[in-house]
């Protein structure tokens, strides 16, 4: 039996082997894998399996960011970079455009999304920008994402919202940094910036919670989230101030709020002050955060100590491969490399084609 | 299935397969320092001393800011940090001493109202040079001072007291915030110096974007019915161009240096093809300083003119394709990563 499980698992990219998502995941029960690129002047969606073949490319009217696949039905989303204008729904198998969504007067999308269990609601983070707070924006899947309405992320800039595993909170990541669409890209509060990890029923917008770092660590931006199966739920940030500081850069949510996690010196330092995504591997147990600036990707264990590390320029998007422990990690040169924690090994999965990975890569494993 | 195991050094080597390897990056970091940031900042200490000195000598005679030798002192002071404004890492972000020198923009006008506040409270509730410091950065730097300078609205007589007291508390705090980041620079030592060449670069993008973003396009808006006069920076002392110049000016410094530092466009000049890079690199930014100083009406007015504002969108596109020509060019060439994924905020 031994052989042969192997050769079937590896066949199949062992998504079976995890029941139900890989049942759903459709055509070849393959795993899924979805990020917005740039190639050839272009900027596109594209699908991808765990072997970096490329299923789909799309083309994006301009750079995407985020991206969700939807339960219970064969679709994804794209969401533009923030200050972003639009989202398109695309079929999951074949990259099908559906829909197109384009956020409401006085609001722009921060480039995150998920939807709910049921698959069902659509949550949107976006900026009140005249208003100046976060909103989250509810879209009604079902009904060809009709906007349903929106409840307040209790901070400025939220930037990821994902849906932890209790099947209806929502954790918010509020970056803290105003922006306006006129002044761009611009952070125009630093000095008081305010980050936050907030909890919210998605069924109600019902406020669960809002955890802000100490006061010392108030630059700390906290921008990106990743919850394990257990519900255990981190944050990783990017400082906003002296760049000779090097503060902790990933929180977790444990009993008395947010613990601050901090490598060993070096690596701290080499992290240089900037994460640009996390993911907790299929197990649970291992968490990969990338620093693109650090042109490195780290790994952390859950209970938040510093695992290891590998160097790869302008490394950014990380996701979970369907063996605990590996991790499919991309970077804005093209490099698309698996990573096994066990052996340390990096296997090359870099395609044919020159595409500049940009900074997530969504799965469905 | 391709499937082969690459070790460690090998993809580090391949992806930075940059240019540049000849670069002594520890000397250029060095040079940096000492050759451009820190004389920039001793000069703004300089400027921030006279400027103190003025305000205190305006208001001890007759308690009028308004003159010219402090508006005049104020504006050297300016220019000065105009000289620095792009260094944004190291000394001159610690103790949010960058916002605390000059908080813009300003979008919810905390200038103005922490100035209001003051200016109708008691006396004895304005800040001192002491206490200036800890309070709103709103309060404490450039800014603030211009509203009191130039601000031509007629103040009782008791309101220009107050707002001496405030002038000679935010001038104490400049002077003695910027002795302090001199100081700092003086003695500034990075661990690693290729952090400091990536710091610089990446300043000196976000610098020319700032300047096309915010300082031109925002004031000029979308057509000349959305100018937007008031949204240029310094617009009260009618500096807005000439901090773009200053500005350009200093960058132009930064990249073709002077007297004994060699300046981060040194690094092109060896590799013989690429000398043609250098040259139109500082041949630019000399270009979009002609066109400043061609201009005769100052940008909150120029803003609001057709004819005006088609040479300032020049002005726009020209640095904008500056910013590009750093970018394909002198970026790869110090080999620092100004990354697809590692824009600010993604």
């Amino acid at each position: 039996m031994g052989i042969n499980r192997r050769e079937f698992v590896s066949a199949l990219g062992a998504s079976l082997a995890l029941g139900t998502d890989g049942v759903l995941a459709g055509s070849a029960g393959r795993s899924s894998y979805l990020s917005a690129a740039h190639a050839d002047g272009n900027y596109s969606a594209v699908m991808f399996d765990a072997e970096g073949e490329v299923h789909w490319s799309v083309h994006l009217p301009s750079r995407g960011h985020g991206g969700a696949f939807r339960p219970g039905e064969p679709e994804c989303i794209m969401f533009a970079r923030r200050p972003g204008t639009f989202a398109i729904v695309m079929d999951r198998r074949t990259g099908t455009l559906k829909y197109t969504i384009t956020p409401p007067q006085g609001r722009s999308f921060y480039g995150h999304g998920c939807y709910s269990a049921d698959g069902r609601v659509l949550y949107t983070t976006e900026n009140d920008y005249d208003g100046e707070r976060g909103v989250i924006g509810l879209w009604d899947a079902a009904r060809a994402y009709e906007r349903i309405g929106e409840f307040d992320s209790h901070g400025i800039g939220p930037h990821e919202v994902i849906l932890l595993p209790d099947g209806h909170t929502l954790a918010i990541a509020n970056g803290g940094i105003l922006t306006h669409p006129e002044t761009g890209r611009q952070k125009l509060n630093i000095p008081d910036m305010a980050p936050s990890l907030v909890l919210v029923d998605g069924r109600d917008g019902a406020l669960g919670a809002v955890h802000a770092p100490p006061r010392e660590l108030h630059k700390v931006s906290l921008r990106h989230l990743s919850a394990n199966q257990h519900g255990q739920l981190f944050a990783a940030a990017q400082f906003e101030g002296a760049p000779d500081e090097a503060p902790p850069l990933l929180a977790s949510l444990g009993e008395d709020g947010l613990q601050f996690h901090a490598a060993p010196k070096a690596v701290q330092r080499s992290m240089r002050n900037y994460c640009g995504a996390v993911s907790f591997d299929a197990s649970g147990r291992l968490l990969a955060v990338s620093c693109p600036r650090g042109n490195l990707i780290t790994f952390w264990s859950a209970g938040g100590e510093f695992h290891s590390s590998f160097q790869l320029l302008d490394g950014c998007g990380v996701a979970a491969l369907s063996k605990g422990g590996e991790f499919l990690t991309s970077s804005g040169t093209g490099a698309m490399i698996k990573y096994a924690a066990r052996t340390a090994e990096l296997t090359d999965r870099t395609g044919a084609r020159q595409v500049k990975w940009d900074n997530h890569i969504v799965s469905k494993i | 299935m391709k499937r082969f195991v690459v070790i460690l050094a090998l993809l580090t080597v391949c992806s930075s397969q940059a240019a540049g390897q000849g670069v002594d990056k520890a000397a250029l970091a060095r040079d940096v320092i000492v050759g451009h940031i820190a004389p920039g900042y001793t000069r703004l200490a300089k400027e921030t001393a006279v400027l103190r000195q003025k305000l205190t000598a305006a208001c001890s005679a007759q308690a009028t800011l308004t003159g010219p030798d402090a508006q005049h002192a104020y504006k050297s002071a300016l220019s000065a940090w105009m000289r620095v404004q792009h260094v944004r890492f190291g000394p001159a972000m610690a103790m949010d001493r960058f916002y605390r020198f000059q908080f813009w923009p300003d979008k919810h006008g905390q200038a103005a109202k922490q100035i209001r506040r003051r200016l109708s409270g008691p006396v004895d509730k304005i800040p001192d040079k002491e206490k200036i410091g800890l309070g709103s950065v709103a309060l404490q730097g450039f800014p603030a001072l211009e509203r009191l300078i130039f601000d031509s609205k007629s103040r009782t007589p008791e309101q220009r007291l107050k707002a001496c007291k405030l002038a000679t508390a935010i001038g104490f705090n400049l002077a003695r915030m910027a002795e302090e980041t001199a100081a700092e620079w003086q003695s500034y030592s990075p661990k690693e110096p290729s952090t400091v060449l990536n710091a610089v670069v990446r300043n000196m993008m976000e610098q020319l974007q700032i300047i096309t973003d915010l300082k031109l396009g925002r004031p000029l808006g979308k057509s000349l019915e959305a100018a937007r006069p008031r949204r240029a920076e310094s617009w009260r002392s009618r500096s807005s161009l000439d901090n773009i110049q200053a500005n350009l000016e200093s960058l132009s410094n930064l990249l073709a240096g002077s007297g004994k530092y060699p300046g981060l466009a040194s690094v092109l000049a060896d590799e013989g093809e690429t000398l043609g890079v250098r040259d139109a690199i500082v041949e630019q930014l000399a270009y979009g300083i002609g066109r400043i100083e061609e201009q005769s009406h100052p940008l909150h007015d120029a803003v609001s003119m057709q004819q005006e504002r088609e040479a300032i969108m020049f002005l726009v596109s020209h640095i904008d394709g500056l910013r590009q020509l750093l970018f394909e060019q002198l970026a790869p060439a110090l080999d620092v990563n100004l990354g697809f994924n590692s824009q600010d905020g993604d």
